[in-house]
Parts: C-alpha cells; structure tokens; sequence
C-alpha cells in the first residue's frame, strides 16, 4: 500500500511541477469548453447533453497524451530500472501509475465545473443527466487510461505510445458507430456493439448506472491493466 | 563462516537471444568486502548485478543475498540492496530533497525517514545542493544522490554499476573516498573499467571476460598469478636493431624482446620482459643488471634503463587474453 502511494504520489509531482499536467489540463479545457458553448446558446437549452457527448471522441486523444509517458519517459531515462529494483511488486507500480492518471483526469473534469454552475445561474438544468455525465466521463477515463498506460508500457517513445494507445481507443470507439454496425448482421452489429464503448458511455450519461457497464468498464480496464503488469514483467 | 557469506552465486546463467551474457558464473561475495568487477565492455558486469538486483531473471543457475534467493523473493532481495544503475539514472525534475523522500517512502523507512535523509546528505556532501533540482546538477552530484539513495535504508550490500564512469579527476578522487568511507561498514559490490581505482579501494577483484570469471583474487594476488615477469626498459645508443635484439635475447632470463629506433635516430628503445629473479640462478645479477654491463662490454651507451613491475592492467590484459596488446 505504502509503496503503491510513493510511486502515486511521485508521478502527481511529475504531471503538477512541470509544465506538462497544466498544458494537457488546459487544452482540454479549451477545447471541451469552447466546443460546448459553442452550441449551447444554439440550442437553448440549459443541459450539457452536447459537452458529454462530444467527450468519448476527445477524450480518445487527451487521454493517451496523459498516459504516454508513464512507462516510456522512465524507460527512456533509465529510471526504470531504478524504480523497479525496489522492494515494491509489479503490479503496486502498475497501480501507483494507473491512480495518479486518473486524479489528472478526475482533476481535468472536475474544473468544467464552472459550466454546470454557471447552468444553474442562467436556468434550471437537470442535475441527474450531468452528473451521469460526469461520471461516465470518469469511466469512459478510466478504460481509455488503463489502455494508454499499457501503450506506454510497450515503447520508450512516447509518440509511439500515444498512437498505439489513440489506434485501440479508436477501434473501440468504432466499435460503437452506426456507420460500422450497419455492415454487419444484426446479432453481430449487436454483440460488438456492446463491446465498444459508445453504448456504455450513453448508457451511463443518461444517469443509468447498469451493472452490464460496470462490468464492462472494470473487465476492460483490469485487462488493460494486467496487460501492463505482464509487459513490465516480460523485460526480465 | 557460512553467516559471513552475504552473496553466493552458483552457476548463473543470462543469455540475451544467442548471446551469452553470464556464462556459469559462481563466485561469493563475504561481509565486509569491497569488491572491485573489472572486465571489457559488454563483459556481462552489468548483467550480473541486474540479476543480482531481480531487474532480471535469470534463465539457470541461482544467487542468494543474505540468504535470500532471488528466485524465492525478489522483494525481500532488493531490501537487502542498494543499487546505482550505470550513469545514475534519477528522476531530473525532482529536487534532491524530494527524490530522497521518494525512496525513503517506497523504502518503506516510516518516521525515520527524515533522519535517515540527513545521515545520507551528510555522507555523501549533498548539503549545498539538497533544494537543487537533479537536472540541474553536475555529473559529479547526480553520482552523490545516487549513491545517497543507495545507501538511504542502510542496506547490507551495495552494488555500484561504474560509479566512477564520466567524472572528472576531482569527482573521481572524491566518489572513491566515499566509496571507501562506506566501504567501512558495508559491503560493496562495483564494476569500473579503471584498474588503479581498483588498486586504490578494493580488497579483491573480480574479472569478468565474455560471461565468464577470468581471475578472482585480492589486486597483489592476481599481480602474483602473472608470474615474475617483468619488463625492463633500456635506451641504448651504438649498436644496430638486429645487434641489440639478439644481444638482449642472448641474455639469461629474458622472454620477449622488442627493439625500436627512436624519433632521433641515434638512440634505440629496448623493451622486454624477463623473469627478474626467478631463472638466474645463485650469484648471477638480475637482467636489467646484466643488460647494463653487456653494454658496458661492447660499448654502448645507456640513456635510460628503467624496470616496471606488472601492474593490475597487464593481469586483466592477460586474463582476458589481450596481453599481446601490450
């Protein structure tokens, strides 16, 4: 446990002390916030229906910026070695890793706040859609972090990693897209449906927590993760 | 003593695809020992002490440290250890404090971290650069905090991987005193490439040639297993090369001669190695003696005669089988 928050507790410092969390954050930012407000006075409505939809794409890029160069930059340098000849398992600095991206990108979330506030001021949002939203924004983190960080295991590059990670981020995405499914049998179109992400986010946004995309989250991103594991591993 | 025996590695073996890194490697390491592993690049130094470390597996044989073997629990190993990878990778954007702190934390050393930080700065001279950040430190301080996170946990055994690599004379002589300071009270495992470092600071060597143990023995014990050869140099003015070399080969003791006109013309540079005391027998001079009177006889003129004893290098040279490199 202990070692699992030094090696968390490290990698924050590496994403808050230099510039790169504060670039990542705030590009993310203006682009989310820029495209939401965007449509927002068109439509007239005072929801984020449109910010959260926008999101899975986005995020299909932001996050493996984020996760890119925590396997690649230590294989890089050489600290690797360092940190893996401590007395700490495998899997506790798979985790460590895995925790401080996800507190990069709960904290990417959690500073839109200003928008279902300033909803609040101009009218009367309903406060179940959005905070489904959020929470399948953290989701949808979740698998696209576990993915980036097993891209970033592979390579020390980081520019690989965040093409191997964007490529299977996309393929999933896909995997959602009515433009795929239509070109496959119903029974198929269904099935691989339900394993892209696109239907689990939707599902989630609308404020319906099913267990089917729990299960789905935690599945993915556990695989992801062991993969991980079992890469860092193999270099011995 | 069995409890003395903090390293025992039994016929290990690395192989890196058709390369064998480690060929059947088995050697002990006791308490209290400063042990210098000299060997040509890509000798398999490194690899030993990765596998020794559990940065890799090993694909046969077996090692254990203080009892522990690297098979059974890896974890357990690395607490006994502390390890300076070649060139100190560190983590550049983190200030010297807070890398200390990050090892202390993943080291597990609780409320005594703080102390056990003050102890290693104090140790390694970090106190001017304790707030620096690494990247902006000196090859020569990286080393320090290097060796400062090494020795933070006060582990049994330290294995420095060339520590000395890329520093300055100054650096040099300063990283070996540490060395030797925590040599006192730890034992130490490191590998260089600089023999007189070894001569300096360790109590045996270790050398390493193509995965393999070439020669393990204290630095005099490995000079003694060369021989009493040693070479002799002389600078004589008169006879011909051919004169001089076969004079030179005619003389008792000598083994291998080598003549060379010098950049002026005149004078000639007579190398070559004898037994010094070994072959002549009771009452006869040793060679560099002889060499002076066979001159004095024909005539020549002496500029310079000078004997060198073999030194640690001519043993790895030999060891590894370059001798005739020299």
């Amino acid at each position: 446990m202990a070692a699992t928050l030094s090696v968390l507790r490290r990698e924050l410092g590496a994403y808050f002390n230099t510039p790169i969390g504060y670039v990542f954050i705030g590009f993310f930012l203006l682009i989310t916030c820029y495209l939401y407000v965007d449509s927002l006075f068109i439509s007239g409505s005072a929801e984020m229906r449109e910010y959260f939809s926008g999101l899975p794409f986005i995020m299909l890029f932001f996050i493996p910026a984020v996760a890119m160069r925590l396997w690649s930059e230590e294989r890089k340098l050489g600290t690797l070695e360092l940190l893996l000849t401590m007395p700490i398992k495998t899997w506790q600095a798979v985790l460590g890793k895995y925790l401080a991206g996800l507190v990069v990108i709960a904290v990417m979330l959690l500073l839109t706040v200003h928008l279902p506030i300033t909803l609040k001021i101009l009218g009367n949002p309903d406060a179940g859609p959005i905070i489904g939203g959020y929470l399948g924004a953290m989701v949808l983190g979740m698998i696209y972090l576990s993915i980036g960080a097993f891209a970033s295991s592979l390579t020390s590059d980081q520019i690989v990693a965040f093409i191997i990670a964007v490529s299977i981020n996309f393929v999933l995405y896909l995997m959602g897209f009515a433009g795929v499914l239509r070109d496959f049998s119903p029974a198929l179109a269904g099935a691989i449906e339900r394993f892209g992400v696109q239907l689990h986010f939707e599902s989630i946004s609308r404020g319906v927590v099913d267990t089917r995309d729990i299960v789905y989250a935690v599945t993915v991103s556990g695989m992801f993760l062991l993969l991980n594991v079992l890469v860092i591993e193999r270099r011995r | 003593m069995a409890d003395d025996i903090l390293v025992n590695v039994s016929n290990l073996i690395k192989t890196y695809g058709p390369l064998r890194a480690v060929d059947d490697l088995t050697f002990q390491v006791r308490r209290g020992e400063i042990v210098g592993l000299l060997g040509p690049n890509g000798a398999g130094k490194s690899t030993t002490m990765k596998v020794l470390t559990c940065y890799l597996v090993a694909d046969s044989g077996s090692a254990s440290v203080a009892g522990v073997s690297i098979d059974d629990d890896p974890v357990e190993v690395r607490r006994h250890i502390g390890y300076l990878p070649e060139n100190a990778p560190l983590y550049t954007e983190m200030r010297v404090r807070e890398y200390l702190a990050f090892v202390g934390n993943i080291r597990g050393l609780g409320k005594k971290r703080n102390d056990r930080i003050d102890w290693a700065v104090e140790a390694c001279g970090l106190q001017a650069k304790f707030m620096s950040p690494i990247g902006a430190l000196s090859r020569g301080y990286r080393q320090r905090v290097g060796l400062a996170q090494a020795v933070l946990h006060d582990p049994d055994l330290l294995i420095l991987d060339e520590p000395t690599s890329g520093l300055d004379p100054i650096q040099l002589i300063e990283i070996r005193k540490l060395i030797m300071e925590i040599g006192k009270t730890k034992t130490v495992l490191f590998s260089t490439h600089i023999m007189q470092e070894v001569e300096a600071v360790c109590s045996r060597c270790m050398i390493i040639n193509r995965g393999k143990l070439a020669a393990d023995g204290s630095p005099s014990e490995l000079k003694a297993k060369i021989g009493d050869e040693r070479r002799i140099i002389a600078r004589v003015k008169g006879p011909t090369e051919g004169e001089l070399e076969t004079s030179a080969k005619a003389l008792h003791g000598v083994t291998t001669v080598v003549v060379q006109k010098m950049p002026n013309g005149a004078w000639l540079e007579c190398s070559m190695h004898s037994n010094a005391n070994g072959a002549a027998p009771e009452g006869e001079a040793d060679a560099s003696e002889r060499l002076y009177n066979l001159c004095r006889e024909k005539n020549w003129a002496v500029q310079e005669i000078r004997v060198e004893s073999l030194t640690l290098e001519d043993a790895f040279l030999k060891a590894t089988g370059h001798a005739a490199l020299k």
